[in-house]
């Protein structure tokens, strides 16, 4: 085997040549990471919003959208008592009455953005336990809780939404009356009031859904039962956690069009890659050819040959993993029903490393293999 | 004149012969090339649904400060109320029920209107297959869009539901407004019933008004009409109905322009690379094409001329596979009720394979320079 | 006496080695008659090569007038000198130098590319040129299917090709074997002798000297007739 110093040592020969290697391998791997990184985030974001624990009732026919959904008053009331399985606390029923909805909300600075509201009661505190009140109070009549990263999705600074601030819906001033966690869900991005605020300002006579906090999962057929009997209810028994992973295929073409981009540009970097070493390894014959004269096996050389290629791409995936970290971690990036945070962690690093190693392999092979085919007395001759 | 179009046969001798390298540049501009194409045509088709034009004379009537379809109710009789307005040509009441309110590919739209007024409202449909008598007798009848009809397999006689409406299919219909094609049209009564919005409620009217002159004038007396009415409405042109409403969509398609950016950088870089390795695996030859008289601008010209092709050469590949590709697979992107269907049309083409030679050409200079003003009796000792 | 073909006076070529000046040709007088094959030998360093750049213009002397068929090379301009090159002068080159992509046809097709004459005309010449030296059969076959004494007879048929008074050789034979390499001098020696070419050959073999009609030789730049 030859030295990995003979292999170093060539990478330097022509520097602009190793800079370019380095740029497009970094340039694909960071394409690579982005990619990973928003899918996983998404992915992460969306099963995290959803409990196998918790049921949403849902008007027939709106299983892909609550917003659409009607459900009547009443169908809380009924649910709470003839569902099974409920979890209970101190002789009160995880049972929540919600409104979703979504509209354009007037922000201090005088711009409209939309926004996602969600009418809800204490009860809402039961049925999703991983909200968490962070500052101020819940609201009450003419108030609202903002999600902590309400302000991501109505394009503000993090400052502009504290308790005490006003926002304007359907010409009604709300004032801010306090700020939630939901960590990893989107409902972080949501903005919370009163259902019965809600209810007026939508001008709504039904209500959105009806979420049930479950003991066990299992009971879900407890409340699907309840669904298909009371036909005149007209009800869908969704669980919540396949409810959002509906949501997550809903995206997966616009995270499809992230991949086949970044992929097309991987395309192009890797036929401008072998292209410039087809090259570089064309001017190498003869010296190949002189190493095997002295006795190197032709399987040494090309796994020479191919440490430098490797070696090349490998500090160009170094290189997309720091900016990675550097501009890439802890982003969030909002997305129609919420915002998810990149995270650049093990997985995101693992598949940059193979793909930085897969670039030096793939793009130097075909050269490689090339540049080792003539026999030697045609190679020593070559210039 | 002679000698230039001498020197392009030779140019393209040098490309076709070092077929690896060649092939290894127009895959890659290809690649670019079917990004930029991609993205060149969501910019244009969105451009179309959005920007208004001299024979546009539509308003859409729509609730105040409402987006999804199923927030938007406004009562029927306000028909009757918009046709007294001065300018005004003709009003028809829509029902329109989406399965999905966010931006996203999969999107099923019913329209419903009222049955005499079908070919008032879309006259330019054309039933392919069924028969709009049949629509017209069955109060559950659909007439699909023909794309909507092929992706889900349905031809006349099927049921099917979505979005919690159900229909049998009477017709399958084609129309020259490439969104039309992937709706579902039904009766108003039957939608009305159907999605629960009740009889006597519509999602929105649209309006024609006489000439485009009238649409502001018409819509403003609209609004102002209704403005202190229990459901207050928000008049605006077809189009301007369409940017402001779909604005996700909108956002999303704006942020592709960075990626088609991206692909001419992308696909600039990969031709400039290839041709400076050629220009630096040729400098012996072209030494000796010096020494038998060619002028260092013969030599540029024939750098330039073997860049031009791999970019042309390139772009019809990517553009052609781009162009193909969306045309076969009809995408239709929707928003909030609207939609948008993903078309390429023959300017888009042309512009791509324009803008690859372009590119090839451009990415050139440099290594035609660098050929051009090597030294002779240095690269002929080398 | 008819004019010779060439003329130099108190030619001198010096050029930049880093800080180091070279100076491989020191006031050069040469004459070279119409039709005379001439022979340039010398040991490594002494200028040959430099004299020949000089002589097929494809460099300039730093001083000193150098005149060809009558033209001062000297006063012409870098396009001018180009057009000249294309005309006046064929080089040919120790390892041939073929483009590797293109047939011999194509190769020797080369320096009329850039002529307003006909596609008819440029065929009709080029397989004149091909058939002087004896390579009529193998016009459509690329230099790797060539032997070393084919490719130099493509050389040669494109380094006459476009009819020049002047050719200039840079050790024609050195990489050839010595049947092939008599083929190629008796070649160059039916050149100057039936065609009425001025040839200036640069070689280090003495053989091949023997075949022209006069021999110099260069030591540090200067010009010895016997050394």
């Amino acid at each position: 085997m030859l030295p990995l110093s003979y292999a170093v040592r060539n990478l330097f020969r022509s520097k602009s040549r190793l800079l370019q290697t380095i740029g497009g391998s970094a340039m694909v791997v960071l394409l690579v990471m982005a990619s990973v990184a928003i899918n996983n985030g998404m992915k992460r974001v969306l099963s995290a919003s959803g409990s196998d624990r918790n049921v949403i009732l849902v008007g027939a026919g709106s299983e892909e959208s609550i917003q659409r959904s009607e459900v009547p008053e009443r169908t809380a009331g009924i649910a709470e008592a003839a569902v099974a399985g409920i979890t209970e606390n101190l002789g009160v029923r995880a049972v929540s009455s919600e409104i979703h909805y979504m509209n354009y909300i007037s922000l201090p600075n005088g711009n409209r953005s939309q926004a996602l509201l969600r009418g809800v009661t204490l009860q809402a505190l039961r049925v999703h336990p991983e909200v968490r009140l962070t500052a101020g109070n819940f609201p009450g009549a003419g108030e609202l809780m903002v999600g902590r990263l309400a302000w991501r999705k109505l394009g503000l600074a993090e400052s502009d939404l504290k308790p005490g601030g006003t926002l304007t819906l359907e010409n009604q001033s709300l004032k801010i009356s306090g700020i939630f966690a939901a960590p990893g869900t989107v409902l972080e991005s949501e903005i919370w009031a009163t259902l019965g605020d809600l209810r007026v300002l939508a001008k709504r006579e039904t209500i959105s859904c009806v979420v049930l906090r479950l003991d066990d999962p299992a009971d879900f057929a407890e409340a699907d039962l309840f669904a298909k009997q009371r036909l005149d209810l007209e009800l869908t028994a969704l669980r919540e956690s396949d409810y959002y992973s509906r949501l997550s295929s809903f995206f997966k073409p616009l995270r499809a069009m992230t991949w086949i981009t970044a992929g097309l540009i991987a395309a192009g970097a890797l036929f401008g890659g072998v292209n410039t070493l087809y090259a570089a390894f064309a001017s190498r014959v003869r010296e190949m050819a002189t190493l095997q004269s002295i006795g190197f096996g032709r399987g040494a050389l090309l796994a020479s040959l191919i440490q430098e290629s490797t070696l090349a791409c490998l500090t160009g995936a170094l290189l997309a993993s720091v900016i990675a970290v550097a501009f890439l971690d802890g982003r969030t990036v909002p997305f129609s029903i919420g915002a998810f945070t990149l995270e650049v962690g093990p997985g995101v690093a693992i598949t940059g490393i193979v793909t930085g190693l897969l670039l030096g392999l793939l793009g130097a092979l075909p050269p490689a293999i090339r540049c080792l085919k003539p026999p030697l007395p045609t190679a020593l001759r070559m210039s | 004149m002679n000698a230039a179009i001498n020197l392009l046969k030779l140019a393209w001798i040098q490309l076709t012969r070092h077929r690896v390298r060649s092939l290894l540049t127009i895959f890659g501009v290809a690649s670019g090339m079917f990004l930029f194409t991609a993205v060149e045509t969501l910019q244009r088709s969105l451009g179309k649904a959005t920007e208004a034009s001299a024979a546009d004379t539509t308003l859409v009537v729509y609730r105040e400060n409402r987006f999804c379809p199923s927030a938007s109710r406004l009562p029927e009789h306000y028909a009757d109320e918009i046709r007294r307005i001065a300018g005004v040509r003709e009003v028809i009441p829509v029902q329109i029920v989406v399965n999905n309110c966010g931006a996203s590919l999969d999107v099923i739209t019913f329209r419903g209107v009222p049955d005499e007024l079908l070919r008032k409202f879309a006259p330019e449909i054309e039933i392919i297959e069924g028969s709009e008598g049949e629509w017209k007798r069955r109060d559950d009848g659909a007439l699909l869009g023909e794309v909507f009809a092929k992706r889900r397999g349905l031809k006349p006689g099927d049921r099917f539901d979505a979005a919690g409406v159900t229909v049998t299919v009477s017709g399958i219909l084609r129309s020259p407004f490439a969104q039309d094609n992937n709706v579902a049209y039904v009766k108003l009564p039957f939608l009305q019933q159907a999605s629960r919005a009740g009889l006597g409620v519509v999602t929105q009217f649209n309006v024609r008004v006489t000439e485009s002159k009238q649409l502001e004038p018409v819509a403003t007396a609209i609004d102002e009409l209704f403005r202190s009415g229990q459901e207050p409405t928000d008049t605006r042109p077809e189009k301007a109905f369409f940017a402001e409403t779909a604005s996700e969509l909108v956002e999303l398609i704006g942020f592709t322009r960075w990626l088609g950016i991206g692909a001419v950088i992308a696909v600039g870089g990969l031709v400039a690379n290839a041709l400076l390795l050629v220009v630096r695996g040729r400098v012996k030859e072209h030494a000796v094409l010096r020494t038998l008289g060619f002028p260092g601008r013969a030599i540029g010209w024939l750098v330039l001329s073997e860049g031009g092709m791999l970019g042309l050469a390139g772009g019809v590949v990517g553009v052609g596979m781009a162009a193909g590709f969306l045309r076969w697979q009809n995408f239709t992107m929707g928003n909030e009720g609207q939609t948008l269907a993903i078309q390429p049309d023959a300017t888009v083409i042309v512009i791509g394979v324009l803008a690859a030679l372009a590119l090839g050409i451009f990415a050139s200079l440099w290594p035609a320079y660098q050929a051009m003003t090597q030294p002779i009796v240095k690269n002929l000792r080398s | 006496m008819s004019e010779p073909m060439i003329q130099c006076r108190g030619v001198s070529k010096s050029y930049h080695k880093g800080n180091i000046v070279v100076t491989p040709l020191e006031a050069l007088d040469l004459d070279v008659a119409k039709g005379e094959f001439l022979a340039l030998m010398g040991p490594s360093g002494s200028g040959k090569t430099t004299l020949l750049n000089l002589l097929s213009g494809i460099d300039s002397p730093t001083s000193g007038s150098l005149v060809i068929a009558g033209i001062e090379l000297s006063k012409l301009s870098r396009r001018a000198l180009t057009k000249w090159r294309a005309n006046h002068v064929g080089y040919i080159f120790q390892l041939y130098h073929l483009v590797p992509v293109l047939t011999a046809f194509e190769n020797v097709e080369l320096p009329l590319l850039l002529s307003p004459i006909s596609k008819k005309e440029r065929h009709a010449r080029v397989e004149t040129a091909l058939s002087l030296v004896g390579l009529s059969d193998r016009m459509h076959h690329t230099p790797a299917e060539l032997s070393g004494g084919q490719e130099q007879r493509v050389a040669i048929a494109r380094a006459v090709v476009a009819d020049p008074p002047l050719l200039v050789a840079a050790e024609p034979t050195g990489d050839l074997a010595r049947e092939p390499a008599v083929r190629i001098l008796d070649l160059i020696r039916q050149l100057a002798r039936d065609y009425g070419k001025t040839i200036v050959m640069v070689t280090h073999d003495a053989k091949a000297a023997a075949a022209a009609d006069r021999t110099l030789h260069l030591e540090k730049g200067q010009l010895l007739e016997n050394p």
